[in-house]
């Protein structure tokens, strides 16, 4: 049986310390731990974009390059919110107006400069966002994205009827373009900027400039926030919200400020396209706006790190391109032939579709190629008849749906399969295993308990669910040091307890104290943060994060670098997480799944996500940890290893409360056991003399017992008459 | 069904028109028959095409304007090349669609201008996408003349440069190179309210939408009222999107109302329409071109726009010169569901070629061939000197009348 579980296949992947000069990483004063391959790709993007406006004249193209600068920033920002922190807002419209208006009035009416209004209205976007989550963020579920479509609505039918703000659908005019040393950066004004020998420039091709610098200072934000403990964490509270708060971490400030940040990058992007414009208009505000910055991040390929680039670019393009075709007339005729030899195409192309479906693996290249067919078919025929042609917009339309049939993953998603055939998604935020330092001989004891030896008290603990007692006045004395057992059968309010201790439920009645202080009401992640860590009874890992991720987000509370160390990964933050990776990976090595640790959590059997639990939990360094039935679903052969766990974190010096159905476990490593019924205490002492009270074998055994006897006595009442 | 109505209708038309053509002959300026736009063109040895940018909201919510618009450029710029063109040169027409959206509309324009290269560029359709690109087509010393949108701010600028409301205010001037055969909305409204003191009505209600031009065009009426001595006994308001007004037509019919002035666009005007017929409340409808839209009776039923008034500067027998136009697109495109707008389009296409005949393809020579153009003739009630350097709108209030609904056409009032 262990033989079956240890073949979880561990995959060899090609990002192992020595992998090639391109993947050797530096440590710079800031933006510690890149690799020169990442340089190299920066350096190549700058260049890019100092040259691409240069190659092309045409300062219309310069304006649709402005356009995907702008919009890519809030589609990155939406992202965040929406890919990793799993929350949907319809309202990112509005935070774009929002940045518009304010970048457009200070600049206008009060003469500030507008480098500096790029600034501003960042910030009051990011306030309204602020203040929008502050209520609207404590509730759980889709209620964001109910606020946010009514912020929308709200934000357009204000800038529609204010007209003393915001011009309603008159507009607001006059809105400059930034300087460049002194001079305007005008949309059609040509100048020499670098010097009388310089290349002659537009302001077209500097204020593009503007837009791409900003929109690598975005980018890098993101990804700088993403893969490191930011973005584990942001990801941590899209799985699990409770195993999120169980590890100390404050899911509410983690969603505000999630979105928060959000609303910034829309509120620059807002104001970056109103210094494009030079002139905005209420009409542009629509709900529809919303709407079209999510399908940029949904088609480009949402909690993936360029998507929304590559989403934003690939929309804003299509449509411009479609017009051309439709307007100038470049593809259409009526050839007969080429229009039935594309409808084939098509056609075979959406058979193939349907064939390989459901197929995974080595079919993967065929669907690939079958979409690819069905796209090209579609889209030549739509483009070779002058009469589909016209409307552009259909055709337009036809694409974003073929497109959300072909790649459920968004284009980012989808070039990614294609690129790495055959091999198995990685888990999205394990980047840096680089850290991995190969550890040596063998680990004796990492768990670090928290100094504190406080006794956890329970005192009339009640909690009742509407008319039903699920604890009925318990008082429990855990004491420091020990392992307490809590045995009980089904429906006995082990569970409960366990919910009431760590503040999942604030109970009905009672106190409870951890070392004299009372903790009962808190918020979860406070208990957490006050040395109380728990595993679940339903597992809850973050399912998509690495092993090894998991039990780095126990670390939450320990953390010290701040988001402006992570956004410019100081040494603080590469030092911090170098120092947590390394006594993850220790956890795990104690656990014995040190091999598993770049595996995805979801993907491990059931006894070792168990183990992942424990090792989170114990990243906490807790002073008490709460085992909710750690033994269901592991087989008998592991349950050894499971109280040789135990017993070794206990002797770390962490106090244990285990939950458990599994008596000889139970009985095995508790120093001390109390038996619950009915949400009452019916017994408490060693476990030898639990083992033997009469009431606790009734609770178990008695109602099977009862019926039996019940059953024999009445058959045989039946057989005396 | 549809179709023997339609083929009666057109036969109609054709008769009506007919029998119309003879009185109208010499009334009206400028509108003998058989305008055409062959009469720009000139003669020559040829060379590349000349491109002239159009921008319209070809889809989106204001698809029946700007197709409308658009067939009638088409017909005349197919009139003008098969005549010649400019010196044997064709002019290419570029119809860029903005959606109705001001930021699509901005690109387009810088299309035009910096990929284009365009001599001139006819449109918009929405005044918010006019108001948004005006002052790039300004900074390029490119003439634009807007055949469709109404807004008088988008002609006309305070001396700051911004939008006025009211092209009378003080210090207001033209933009230079901005010129419009669109009916601007002040003189709209002074046209309706000219034929309420004419006609005597004496019970006048006003309504109004609450978006800005509902709100604005109410201002601008109460500016005009003050000093025509008409006399309001109630004004209602309603929201974009309403779809029932019973309420306020209730308080109308209360305070004795007779004649409504309405500021509001089709979808709401077809709801009031219907709003009325519920409470049985028979009144007089009036109302600037919104009135015109033939989506209004497609919307409220046809029998519901019998006698409804609206502003027009074109209707299909307004003179010889409309009915022949009316036909010419019947015989093009089989359909002309909206006249006023095909002719607004055709004569803004037709006084750019043919100021493009004297001034040539260049941008600022063809600014100031437009603004000194005379002896002009158009299919719509546009003056044979549409404008001088002071003004830049061709239709004042003389120019425009008020037609009302009759069998299912906009036809002139008496």
């Amino acid at each position: 049986m262990v033989s079956h579980l240890m073949k979880v296949e561990v995959q060899k992947r090609g990002f192992e310390p020595n992998g090639g000069i391109l993947r050797k990483r530096l440590n710079l004063p800031i933006f510690n731990d890149v690799s020169i391959g990442q340089i190299g790709l920066f350096l190549l993007a700058i260049v890019g974009i100092v040259v691409a406006p240069l190659a092309l004249s045409d300062g219309y193209f310069q304006q649709i390059l402005q356009t995907i600068a702008y919009y890519s920033i809030a589609a990155i920002g939406l992202n965040i919110l929406v890919g990793y922190q799993g929350q949907v807002s319809l309202g990112h419209g509005a935070l774009f107006a929002i940045g518009a208006y304010a970048s457009a009035l200070l600049t206008t009416s009060l003469g500030i400069s507008v480098w500096l209004a790029f600034a501003l209205s960042t910030a009051i976007a990011a306030l309204a966002g602020f203040l929008i989550g502050l209520p609207t963020l404590r509730a759980r579920g889709h209620f964001l994205a109910m606020v946010t479509i009514a912020l929308a609505i709200v934000t357009f039918v204000i800038a529609q009827t204010w007209t003393d703000l915001t011009g309603g659908p008159a507009g607001l005019g006059g809105i400059p373009r930034p300087d460049w040393f002194g001079t305007t950066m005008g949309s059609l004004r040509k100048f020499r900027p670098f010097g009388a020998d310089g290349p002659i420039l537009t302001g077209q091709v500097l204020y593009f400039w503007v837009c791409a610098g900003f929109l690598v200072l975005a980018q890098l934000l993101a990804i700088n926030l993403l893969t490191g403990n930011w973005g584990r964490t942001v990801s941590a509270v899209r799985q699990s919200e409770i195993a999120a708060e169980s590890v100390g971490v404050s899911v509410y400030r983690v969603k505000l400020a999630t979105f928060t940040l959000s609303a910034a990058f829309a509120g620059l992007a807002g104001s970056l396209f109103a210094h494009q414009q030079e002139y905005i208009v209420s009409d542009t505000f629509t709900f529809e706006k919303s709407v079209e910055f999510l399908v940029f991040v949904i088609l480009g390929g949402a909690r993936s790190l360029f998507g929304p680039l590559i989403g934003t670019a690939v929309l804003v393009v299509l449509p411009e391109a479609l017009k051309t075709v439709s307007a100038y007339g470049i593809l259409p005729s009526s050839d007969l032939t080429i229009q039935v030899t594309l409808l084939v195409l098509a056609l075979f192309g959406s058979l193939g579709l349907f064939v390989f479906a459901r197929q995974g693996g080595g079919i993967r290249s065929l669907r690939f190629v079958s979409g690819v067919a069905v796209v090209v078919g579609l889209i030549g025929f739509m483009l070779v008849t002058p009469q589909i042609v016209e409307h552009y917009l259909l055709v337009y339309g036809v694409l974003l749906i073929l497109f959300l049939i072909t790649m459920p993953t968004g284009m980012a998603g989808f070039l990614s399969g294609f690129f790495y055939f055959g091999r198995k998604t990685l888990s999205k935020a394990d980047w840096q295993p680089r850290f991995d330092a190969r550890l040596t001989g063998e680990v004796e004891n990492p768990i670090v308990a928290a100094p504190s030896r406080d006794e956890l008290v329970i005192n009339d603990g009640r909690m009742n669910f509407g008319g039903v007692k699920a604890l009925d006045g318990i008082t429990l004395v855990v004491k420091p040091g020990t392992v307490h057992g809590l045995i009980g059968p089904n429906g006995s309010g082990k569970s409960t307890l366990v919910n009431i201790v760590t503040g999942v439920y604030a109970p009905t009645g009672g106190q409870i104290r951890l070392g004299g202080r009372r903790i009962d009401g808190l918020a979860p992640f406070r208990i957490a943060r006050l040395g109380i860590a728990r595993t679940f009874q339903n597992i809850q890992l973050f399912k998509d994060l690495s092993v090894l991720d998991n039990v780095m987000m126990g670390f939450s509370k320990h953390r010290s670098a701040t988001f402006f160390d992570q956004a410019l990964r100081t040494r603080r933050f590469a030092r911090e997480e170098h120092a947590f990776r390394t006594r993850a990976l220790e956890l795990l090595e104690f656990l014995e799944i040190r091999h598993l640790a770049h595996e995805e959590a979801e993907s491990l059997p059931y006894g070792f996500q168990r183990l992942v639990e424990i090792g989170r939990a114990l990243a906490t360094s807790p002073s008490i940890l709460l085992l909710d039935e750690p033994a269901a679903g592991i087989n008998s052969s592991e349950l050894g290893r499971l109280a040789r766990v135990v017993e070794r974190i206990r002797d770390a010096g962490v106090t244990v409360l285990i939950i458990e159905h599994h008596m000889e476990l139970v009985m095995g490593v508790s120093s001390r056991i109390t038996a619950l019924d009915y949400g009452q205490k019916i017994a408490e002492g060693i476990p030898g003399d639990v083992q033997r009270n009469a009431r606790v074998i009734d609770a178990y055994l008695g109602s099977a017992e009862h019926s039996f006897a019940e059953l024999r006595r009445s058959k045989m009442s039946k057989t005396a008459e | 069904m549809i179709v023997n109505s339609n083929d009666r209708l057109r036969v109609r038309r054709y008769v009506l028109a007919l029998c119309l053509a003879p009185i109208f002959g010499a009334s009206s300026a400028g509108a003998q028959g058989n305008v055409s736009c062959a009469d720009a063109a000139t003669q020559g040895a040829g060379g590349p095409d000349i491109t002239i940018g159009v921008n319209g909201g070809f889809t989106g919510p204001s698809a029946s304007f700007s197709q409308g618009m658009k067939r009638g450029i088409e017909i005349c710029t197919k009139e003008y090349n098969d005549a010649g063109g400019y010196k044997g040169r064709k002019v290419e027409m570029i119809y860029l669609d903005d959606q109705a959206k001001p930021e699509v509309a901005i690109n387009n324009i810088s299309r035009f201008i910096q990929r284009d290269k365009v001599v001139g560029i006819l449109g918009p359709v929405n005044s918010g996408n006019a108001l948004a690109f005006l002052p790039k087509t300004e900074e390029a010393e490119t003439p634009v003349i807007v055949p469709i949108a109404s807004s008088v701010g988008i002609v006309y600028v305070d001396a700051d440069g911004k939008p006025v409301a009211n092209s009378t205010a003080p210090g207001a001037k033209p933009r230079k190179y901005t010129f419009r055969t669109s009916m601007q909305d002040d003189f709209q409204i002074e046209t309706v309210l000219a034929y309420a003191k004419q006609a005597g009505w004496d019970a006048i209600g006003i309504m109004h939408d609450t978006s800005g031009y509902g709100s604005q065009a109410k201002a601008t009426a109460q500016r005009i009222i003050a000093g025509q001595g008409l006399k309001i006994l109630a004004t209602e308001t309603y929201n974009v999107g309403d779809t029932d007004m019973t309420s306020q037509l209730q308080k109308m019919k209360s305070a004795g109302v007779k004649q409504i002035i309405n500021f509001g666009l089709a979808a709401e005007l077809a709801g009031l329409l219907r709003s009325a017929q519920k409470i049985d409340y028979k009144v007089q409808w009036a109302g600037p071109w919104g009135y015109a839209d033939p989506a209004v009776g497609r919307l409220a039923g046809q029998e519901l726009m019998e006698g409804v008034l609206a502003v027009a500067s074109f209707t299909i027998d307004s003179s010889p010169a409309a009915a022949d136009f009316h036909q010419k697109m019947l015989k093009s495109f089989n359909e002309n569901p909206f006249p006023m707008t095909a002719a607004l389009g055709y004569d803004a296409a037709k006084l750019m070629l043919t100021a493009l005949a004297k001034s040539g393809p260049d941008q600022v020579k063809l600014r100031d061939a437009i603004e000194t153009l005379e002896g002009f003739s158009g299919v719509s009630s546009i003056p044979s000197r549409p404008f001088s350097p002071t003004r830049h709108h061709s239709l004042d209030s003389n120019d425009m009348f008020v037609a009302t609904w009759r069998n299912g056409d906009l036809v002139k009032a008496k």
